[in-house]
């Protein structure tokens, strides 16, 4: 009997330190992101890019981009240029995403035919990134340390395993910023891409549904093709943009100076001198 | 016909006799259909939204809430708080707060706007561009200088998207509008993050989900007693809006059905007690006249109908109608009871004798009603339906009900007596038969007279919807929007959407100085009294967004005239403003909105302004496609419904009831000329509404129709036994003598009801309620008249006496 009890009682000793030890192997939420915000963008990356915006009588309207950027760890630089319909070609933006809390985001707007360049002061990070449904949030490096995170469960998407992490901003003022109450990302643990998030809207009732619909490994780096996000309220669709990238290529030489104003408003004479 | 007569008699009596003898079958038989009918009668509810008279399917509603779909409500709450200063220190902050305990402790809001959140396009040197909130700056370190303070009052008042929006042109009010949301539902988090897809999830469930009566009484008691927590001297407090009138409307008709139902049912047993002297007398009506109002207020919960503002007269028009059926049955029954002494002999009597004519009122008041359906005005149709099925339930539930309660309850026989009061009746009734009978060709005279009189004051009436006039003159919401409009230069909008149906139509500069012209020429133009108080569109953005990108510089608040420019800047204005640009126009720039804040007036006063508003834009855009909504042409809209409603269901109420009566009659001349004594009060009541200057609108509107066919009632009971009594005697005289002498009584109590029944809406808290309650009780009162003086003296000019022959 007594020998029964001892090896029912190794057993569980067994089983409880086996599950300590796969819980330690998971990592925790924060670790998650941080692994999920650091993931390399690609250095000197030029790429096509066709923005379509759908509202909710699913009129479309499609824009055609020409997309720069280069990550260089502590910036991510990105100018972006309109090249169709006829009446926008030209416009182009000019994004200085800076990582960490010191220093906010810059971005530039250039309108060929105002010839001005004008530096739009964003106070709140909940803006439209280029009047689409993605915000400037969205589309920058987040500040970990304004955020309190936490999985709250796991899953699969298409095949692919996930975590589900909760992110709630530390204060009332990032939330006013970022232009969300809460959000919960769906991050891949073969390669910590958000694939999918849903954002709850600051003081309205109205989520944001983002999801990549297609992501491809190019040079190593694992890169989001499509990207739908979707305002909706009430369950249903007030807004959707769909961004469809394509001709990526990474390790292009760009001046020292690509990313300056100068080049930004050489560049868009150029695009509509074509 | 006299055959006829006597077979439709006989089987009445059957019916009587059948009931009488198999009393507790009836009583189960009616007991298991009236629950079945009275069951969700808790249901009911109130419908007092200003948009609730029209048809869901009337082309104007759907333009409006195709508009709402695409660029929002155009509904608030409006608060506009009043001082000698808003631009001081002190007020801005209370004002902030106020703002601030607005948005976080009131219910079902959407958003709220004001001063405190609005933000404009700034730009700084060196190209900056920033969206800016109005108040940035307004104080240095707490302490507001008289610069400072002149610098804010310029910035604001210069804005045209703030001044008479969100701040009147003296800068004594500065408002809040709080638009509160559609739905109350809230979404797991679970049902949130399986919800991927663009699909829309039909949710049969989902209706159940949208604010209510309730939920909107606690957004409005919220607002209140926020503002009363703030109001000062120098803090004065003021608040409107489609909402609050709405609220402010349902909690008048829950008061005020209640109010006509009480003094209308006290009405009914007084004049019941005083008619029968008896417990009986006065029970078994009410009984029925109750189980028919509960069992059509459960057919309207079946048929998904609430009560609107116009519907709401259903109850007591309901009891009033019905009780006449059981006052012609019962007073034939007491009186032969009291005769033979036999319950059974007696209620076979009465049904067999009354059963037909009071099955042919019914009949003839349904017609009346039933013109209503023909409408085209939602609650009006809901009168015309459901209160006809509610005089056929009263039928079914008098023929049904009565000989079966006599039967079971102890019924005596009683000495009949002659009071005072009914020997002074009979003096009065035999003095009006003299005087009919000797000075015919004089009472006709006079009445054609007073008719002739009436149709020109007749003419003079005017058509209108005026839901502010419905108010009393001292109501707090009539006030304050009356104040607002003064003050802001308007509470309503008329919206004009101008399409392109091209993709960046609007985005030309040609379009967009013509959008210009026509807000300058909008706010200067003033029709009937109506004046465009503000106009505004996207161009307000456009210049606002040019002047900031050029270093807000004052002479670049322009239009740029390059199409490319234009399509550029509304760039910017996507990434910094989004939500304020598609107020003004749709995802693709090929439609603009154009709003006109206009003061809300009585309908029939914005018909011209509306003309000349849409032939404006049809000439000066005449390339694009003009579609002209809001409150105000939904307003006009309904007006001009009223005016083709009324054309409808008089005419067809009219013909219908003619047709009938001469079926009825089973005489072709005496049917039309039946109908003279019928027309005539009807006639003289709009005379009236002309002198006093009432107008009609979708309330009155229904006195005409309702009084038609329950003025007939009385015509048919004393045509009926004025050609019996003239067959027998031969002699007009006589027949006048002796019909004044039996129906004469009986027609004067119902009318004695019905005219109370209908004045007790006085009471009501909203004016167009008491005028309908007056018009129609004076209908009612001229209709007793004209049977008593013109009906007689048309017999006595028309039928020979014959009566020497006879003997």
């Amino acid at each position: 009997m007594l020998s029964f009890l001892r090896t029912v009682g190794i057993f569980f000793a067994i089983l409880f330190l086996l599950q300590a030890s796969l819980t330690a192997a998971e990592p925790d939420a924060r670790k998650i992101m941080e692994f999920s915000n650091a993931r390399f963008q690609g250095k000197n990356r030029s790429a096509g890019m066709e923005m379509t915006l759908i509202d909710k009588f699913n009129t479309e309207k499609t824009y055609s981009i020409l997309s720069f950027q280069n990550d260089i760890g502590t910036t991510l630089f990105k100018a972006m240029f309109f090249t169709a319909p006829l009446n926008v070609r030209g416009t182009a933006f000019l994004i200085y995403d800076y990582s960490g809390p010191v220093r906010e985001d810059v971005q530039w707007l250039h309108l060929p035919a105002l010839h001005k360049t004008s530096r739009i002061e964003s106070t709140d990070q909940g803006n439209s990134f280029m009047g689409s449904d993605f915000s400037v949030y969205d589309m920058s490096r987040k500040n970990l340390d304004n955020y309190d995170f936490q999985i709250i469960d796991q899953s699969k998407v298409n095949e692919h395993e996930v975590w589900l992490v909760k992110s709630i901003p530390r204060s009332s003022k990032i939330m006013e910023q970022d232009g969300y109450e809460k959000s919960v990302f769906y991050i891949r643990k073969d390669n910590y891409v958000i694939i999918r998030a849903v954002h709850w809207v600051n003081g309205t009732q109205d989520l944001k549904y983002y999801s990549v619909k297609k992501l491809e490994l190019l040079n190593n780096i694992w890169v989001p093709l499509e990207l739908h996000m979707t305002l909706k309220r009430d369950r249903k669709k007030l807004h959707k943009t769909i961004f469809k990238i394509f001709d990526v290529k990474f390790d292009q030489e760009f001046d020292k100076d690509f990313f300056s104003k100068e080049q930004l408003e050489k560049k868009s004479a150029l695009i509509c001198a074509k | 016909m006299k055959k006829l007569n006597n077979s439709i008699s006989r089987a009445f009596q059957n019916l009587a006799s059948l009931i009488y003898k198999n009393p507790y079958i009836s009583i189960i038989i009616v007991t298991i259909f009236s629950i079945l009918l009275i069951a969700p009668v808790y249901r009911i509810s109130l419908d007092a939204s200003t948009v609730s008279i029209l048809h869901s399917s009337d082309p104007a509603l759907k333009t409006y809430n195709e508009f709402r779909e695409r660029f929002g409500t155009d509904n608030f709450i409006i608060v506009a708080v009043e001082s000698p200063d808003i631009f001081s220190l002190d007020f801005i902050k209370k004002f902030r707060a106020l703002h601030r305990e607005l948005r976080n402790n009131v219910p079902y809001l959407e958003d709220v706007t004001s001063l405190s959140n609005i933000r404009y396009i700034k730009g700084y040197i060196n190209n900056h561009i920033i969206s800016e909130a109005f108040l940035v700056g307004f104080a240095k370190n707490g302490v507001q200088s008289e610069m400072l303070k002149i610098k804010l009052r310029n910035k604001i008042l210069s804005n045209p998207l703030i001044r008479n929006i969100y701040v009147s042109e003296d800068g004594r009010f500065a408002t809040i509008l709080m638009r509160t949301k559609l739905h109350k539902r809230q979404y797991s988090e679970k049902e949130i993050l399986n919800d991927f897809h663009d699909n829309v999830i039909e949710d049969k469930d989902d209706t159940k989900y949208y604010l209510d009566y309730d939920d909107k009484n606690k957004t409005a008691s919220a607002v209140r007693a926020i503002l009363e927590k703030y109001e000062a001297d120098d803090f004065k407090t003021h608040v409107t809006g489609t909402d609050m009138i709405a609220i402010y409307m349902k909690d008048a008709m829950t008061r005020d059905i209640k109010v006509f139902v009480i003094l209308c049912l006290a009405i009914i047993c007084s004049v019941l007690y005083y008619m029968f002297r008896r417990v009986t007398g006065v029970l078994l009506p009410v009984v029925i006249i109750i189980l028919t109002l509960l069992s059509t207020l459960g057919i309207m919960v079946y048929a998904g109908k609430p009560i609107k503002n116009t519907s709401q007269i259903i109850p007591s028009f309901l009891l009033a109608v019905c009780v006449c059926d059981s006052v012609h049955i019962l007073a034939l029954f007491y009186h032969k009871l009291n005769q033979c002494k036999d319950k059974a002999k007696a209620i076979t009597y009465a049904v067999g004798h009354s059963g037909f004519p009071v099955v042919l009122t019914s009949v003839t008041t349904a017609a009346g009603l039933l013109s209503f359906t023909t409408a085209q005005l939602s609650s009006i149709v809901d009168v015309g339906v459901f209160a006809s099925i509610g005089i056929m339930l009263g039928l079914f539930y008098s023929l049904m009900l009565l000989p079966a309660l006599i039967a079971v309850l102890p019924i005596k026989p009683a000495v009949e007596k002659y009071s005072a009061a009914s020997s002074s009746m009979n003096k009065l009734l035999k003095r009006i038969a003299n005087i009919s009978i000797h000075h015919p060709k004089t009472i006709l005279f006079i009445s054609f007279l007073v008719i002739g009189i009436s149709v020109y004051f007749a003419f003079t009436v005017r058509f209108s919807h005026d839901i502010l006039g419905w108010f009393p003159k001292k109501n707090p919401i009539r006030i304050a929007t009356e104040l607002i409009d003064e003050k802001l230069r308007g509470t309503v909008n008329l919206e004009i959407i101008i399409d392109t149906k091209k993709p960046n139509g609007i985005l030309n500069p040609d379009l967009l100085n013509r959008m210009e012209t026509a807000a300058r020429d909008m706010e200067a133009l003033e029709v009937d009294g109506i004046f465009g108080g503000k106009a505004i569109s996207i161009t307000v953005l456009i210049k606002e967004l040019n002047r900031g990108i050029h270093d807000n510089n004052p002479d670049f608040y322009t239009i740029p005239q390059d199409e490319n420019a234009i399509a550029q800047e509304v760039l910017i204005f996507e990434n910094i403003a989004k939500k304020y640009i598609s107020c003004f126009t749709d995802s693709t720039y090929s439609m603009a909105r154009f709003t006109i804040k206009v003061p809300f007036k009585e309908s029939v006063q914005y018909i011209g302004f509306l003309k000349s508003v849409e032939k404006y834009f049809d000439t000066h855009f005449s390339e694009a496609k003009i579609s002209v909504t809001g409150v105000v042409p939904l307003l006009v809209t309904t007006s001009e419904r009223v005016v083709k409603s009324v054309k409808k269901s008089y005419t067809i109420a009219f013909i219908v009831i003619t047709m009938l009566m001469i079926l009825l009659i089973g005489d072709l001349r005496m049917g039309l000329l039946s109908m003279i004594p019928n027309l005539f009060p009807i006639i003289f009541a709009v005379g009236i509404m002309g002198l006093f200057n009432i107008s009609i609108d979708a309330s009155t509107m229904m006195a005409g129709s309702i009084a038609i066919g329950l003025a007939v009632d009385d015509t048919i009971h004393f045509m009926h036994v004025f050609q019996q009594y003239y067959k027998e005697s031969g002699s007009p005289s006589q027949a006048i003598y002796h019909t004044l002498q039996t129906t004469g009584r009986a027609i004067f109590i119902t009318s004695t009801v019905l005219s109370l029944g209908f004045f007790v809406f006085v009471f009501s808290t909203m004016n167009n309620m008491a005028y309908f309650g007056v018009i129609t009780g004076i209908m009612i009162i001229m209709a007793l008249l004209a049977d008593y003086f013109v009906f007689p003296s048309l017999m006595m000019l028309l039928n020979p006496d014959i009566s020497s022959s006879k003997e």
